[in-house]
């Protein structure tokens, strides 16, 4: 027999034994007998009081998490991918671009696969943060020293003039470098995440 | 009586006030007459459309944290212990360490007690990021015989070090430090509570 349109309350599921909850016609959760789970499988959960505490387990959210209200982690944060402030000032890079003494300060994003960073040449404390926001896996990310100054940090010790990469194979979003301006030798890393090399 | 072991449905435990939810004989769900919250007993929510809409109250999670595959908008956010990339190059200390340039861009852990970290000197643009990773340890930064390191509303004597201190030290405190290539060394970021060594 069709389930009526107008179904309200539980139903024994027998094919999937699932305890189900319909509200006029329409399933909109179910506790599983096989997992133990409440699924909600309509328009989500709403709690208007008391909030949501969770003992056991983790949340795992397939999409993102948009909070209103602040925040506190007890046990630290680990991220992967970007970490931003949503008004960030930040510059988008799509094709080989020098970068100048302007350029201090901000996000250098690129997304756009075999682009080439090219740095002024160093002074002391200017500082870039630069970060590969290309597709995964394949994006690679050159950022080209003046030919007098080196890179150097993070085990990695270029020559003058050698290229740090950010390889496409290992390359993550959110893959990202500070850079800092020395006494005239080049540049120290401050920071970096994911997989870089310089060139031979 | 007994529950049934197959029972199916809502049912209603009078001493507690709960309105329970059984399946095949498990009892999955409460409902609490005294609290009015929805508790889960045996297992975790899953949700397959719509999200989760908190209107009132946070979110709690007290067990194994949160982990999303998406992108995530927080409007403010307060930690403690350690805000880490998941791809950060960190390098582990176990002992004295005397660091060099190649150990710029790094993270410098440490779980070891009475560690010394010792700076080399001052050139412009070097930088270090130095963190405790173990609740109750002292780590010790050294600079240089001839450099100070300037930290907030401290000014070491050259060749004095700062100290984190095993009796309030936490897992992810955390210094800085830029060299100035003169005097010696600002501190850019502190976390936890570090004081200047004395002598």
């Amino acid at each position: 027999m069709a389930n009526s349109p107008r179904l309200k309350g539980f139903k024994w599921n027998a094919n999937d034994s699932i305890l189900e909850v319909w509200v006029h016609g329409t399933k909109v959760a179910g506790f599983d007998d096989a997992t133990n789970d409440l699924h909600i499988y309509e328009n989500g959960l709403t709690i208007t009081a008391g909030g949501l505490t969770i003992t056991a387990g983790t949340v795992t959210l397939g999409e993102g998490l948009t909070v209103t209200g602040a925040s506190t982690f007890a046990d630290g944060v680990t991220y992967s991918g970007q970490l931003s402030h949503t008004s960030p000032n930040s510059s988008t890079i799509t094709t080989d671009t020098d970068l100048d003494t302007n350029d201090a300060g901000k996000l250098i994003l690129c997304a756009t696969d075999s682009v080439t960073i090219t740095l002024p040449s160093t002074a002391p404390r200017l500082t870039y943060t630069i970060v590969a926001t290309g597709t995964a896996g394949s994006a690679v990310l050159y950022i080209d020293p003046a030919a007098a100054d080196l890179i150097r940090g993070c085990d990695l010790d270029g020559g003058d003039g050698k290229k740090l990469t950010n390889t496409g194979a290992t390359h993550v979003v959110g893959d990202y470098v500070k850079l800092i301006g020395d006494s005239g030798v080049g540049w120290y890393i401050q920071e970096m995440a994911g997989t870089w090399t310089v060139e031979a | 009586m007994a529950d049934s072991v197959k029972l199916r449905g809502w049912k209603f435990d009078n001493p507690n006030t709960y309105g329970e939810v059984w399946v095949d004989g498990t009892h999955i769900a409460t409902f609490d007459d005294a609290t009015n919250g929805l508790t889960l007993n045996t297992n975790g929510l899953a949700i397959t459309a719509g999200g989760i809409t908190i209107t009132a109250g946070a979110m709690t999670v007290s067990a194994s944290g949160v982990a999303t595959t998406g992108a995530s908008t927080l409007a403010k956010v307060t930690y403690s212990d350690r805000l880490i990339h998941a791809n950060a190059i960190t390098s582990a200390m176990t002992g004295t360490a005397t660091l060099d340039e190649e150990d710029c861009g790094k993270i410098m852990t440490s779980a070891v007690d009475s560690q010394v970290v010792t700076l080399p000197a001052t050139v412009i643009g070097l930088n270090y990021t130095i963190m405790n990773v173990t609740d109750g340890l002292k780590m010790t930064i050294q600079p240089n015989t001839a450099d100070q390191i300037y930290m907030p509303d401290i000014l070491t004597d050259s060749d004095n070090g700062i100290v984190n201190t095993a009796a309030t030290s936490k897992d992810g405190d955390l210094i800085k430090l830029v060299a100035d290539g003169s005097v010696g060394w600002y501190v850019t970021e502190l976390h936890g509570i570090w004081a200047a060594e004395s002598g």
